[in-house]
């Protein structure tokens, strides 16, 4: 299999288009179901999924086989959504006057009481409410299960840096779905702000 | 939260993840920090349901797409080739033809000496005349403002026992006034929580974060995203109830913060701000 995918990588680079064709068949599902998961809806991650190909035809020659060609792919597939302009269906800015939160001392609200689909909506919207770079994080981590070495060499960062924004990434949204997450014993007072004091 | 609560709660959501082992020390952390058992129980709910949200069953086969834009982008550059081609051609031809003439005119002006009229013909007297540079104006940095009307005034902080903030705008400190290269781009988005209260050590009360607004712009020197940001955020104490609108137009995104209309005078909070890109400073 990683000869096969060598193989044709060099003969991509070489300017081979059915040969890189058959590497976009082998790797299309997981670019997509990864901007599908940063992006939270089909239409951009299908976008992102075509331009990854592209830029990754372009590239190609400055591509030195010492990393994997998966990893490289991905790591163009998160620069685009990284870099993407927020999408008018991630948030309903073009509305003229749209109503930004309401707010009042959350009442705790236990789990069995909530839907599971509800819960489910409500954590895909705090997904898309946190900042796509911390979002990120979620996704390689908490979603797709990678190490903090291929997080690092995704995002271009260190492995500690990748390891504090996802720290950080996991108290936002712990943070932000915390009144459908209260279990009825008592919750200490903002942490996340405390913490920020403290930085 | 400490270095340890965070380690901690790494490993308490690989633990739910993955099933892995829990060491020891971990155990006896979990045990002793109230902290980091409140972040476990609401881990042990959150983790399964993300695996779920992450879960992405079909995929667009993007091949034929890809494959014909490649062959676009190559059939383009081929004609490209063609049109610098030709360009470069006709260029060199005109460089062969001047330089052709000028030699020519060189060897004419050898036979012949040159007269005062001939010379005169082709000088210009008087001041030279230099082309005017057109200097390129730049849009300046975005900027953030409180409208001050009574219908809309600066948000105000009320007055309240138990409370120590309130729904209140907060907007970074430019360090840098850095003119925008291009118009400065708008977004909004429902504040995220790690825009912190400027006073955040001071702050008792648990605050939380309700809209923000962001303006970014490129610079003419590379510089570390240069980005405001304002927010609005309410302490959750008094359960005093706050609605955010935004309205966003192609050039300003306002937040108007207004409390629920039966509240006391004394504790309405009302107001709007304003982030704009610089056309209209
Ligand atoms: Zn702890």
């Amino acid at each position: 299999m990683a000869n096969l995918e060598a193989d044709l990588v060099s003969r991509a680079r070489s300017g081979d288009l059915s040969a890189f064709d058959e590497l976009v068949s082998l790797h299309q599902d997981r670019v997509f179901a990864l901007a599908r998961r940063i992006l939270g809806n089909d239409e951009d991650a299908a976008d992102v999924q075509q331009e990854t190909f592209i830029r990754a035809w372009r590239s190609l020659p400055k591509f030195r086989q010492e990393s994997e060609f998966a990893t490289w792919l991905h790591r163009i597939t998160v620069n685009l959504c990284l870099t993407r302009k927020r999408s008018k269906r991630e948030i309903s800015a073009d509305e003229t006057l749209f109503v930004l939160g309401r707010m009042h001392s959350a009442q705790p609200t236990a789990l069995d009481s909530l839907e599971r689909a509800e819960l489910l909506s409500e954590i895909r919207r705090a997904l898309l409410a946190l900042p796509v770079h911390y979002r990120v994080l979620i996704v390689l981590r908490e979603m797709e299960n990678r190490s903090f070495e291929e997080i690092a060499k995704l995002l271009g960062c260190s492995e500690g840096g990748a390891r504090t924004r996802a720290c950080r990434a996991r108290q936002m949204l712990r943070q932000l779905m915390r009144p459908y997450l209260q279990t009825g014993e008592e919750l200490p007072a903002a942490d996340l702000f405390e913490q920020e004091s403290q930085t | 939260m400490g270095s340890v609560c965070n380690r901690t709660e790494e490993r308490l959501w690989e633990h739910i993840r993955t099933g892995s082992d829990l060491p020891d020390v971990v155990r006896s952390h979990l045990m002793s920090c109230p902290r980091c058992s409140t972040a476990f129980r609401e881990a042990q709910i959150l983790v399964p349901f993300l695996q779920e949200v992450g879960q992405v069953t079909s995929a667009p086969d993007c091949r034929a797409a890809v494959v014909s834009q490649i062959l676009q982008m190559d059939h383009r550059r081929g004609f490209l080739r063609w049109v610098y081609a030709a360009v470069a051609c006709v260029v060199a031809g005109i460089v062969l033809a001047v330089s052709v003439n000028e030699s020519v005119n060189e060897l004419k002006q050898k036979r012949n000496v040159p007269s005062a009229a001939s010379t005169s013909s082709t000088l210009h007297v008087g001041k030279p005349s230099v082309a005017e540079t057109k200097t390129k104006q730049l849009p300046a940095a975005p900027y953030i403002a409180f409208r001050s009307d009574s219908s809309a005034s600066a948000v105000r902080e009320p007055s309240h026992p138990l409370r120590k903030t309130s729904v209140r705008p907060r907007k970074t400190i430019l360090r840098v006034r850095l003119p925008a290269k291009t118009q400065p781009q708008l977004s909004v988005d429902k504040a995220p929580p790690d825009i912190s209260p400027v006073d955040a050590a001071q702050s008792e009360v648990e605050v939380q974060p309700m809209a923000a607004v962001y303006a970014t712009w490129e610079t003419e020197e590379a510089h570390e995203e240069p980005s405001i940001y304002v927010y609005v955020e309410q302490d959750t104490l008094t359960g005093d109830t706050t609605t955010c609108y935004g309205r966003m137009s192609a050039d300003r995104i306002e937040i108007y913060v207004e409390s629920k209309p039966d509240l006391p005078e004394e504790r309405k909070t009302r107001g709007c701000l304003t982030i704009g890109s610089s056309s209209d400073a």
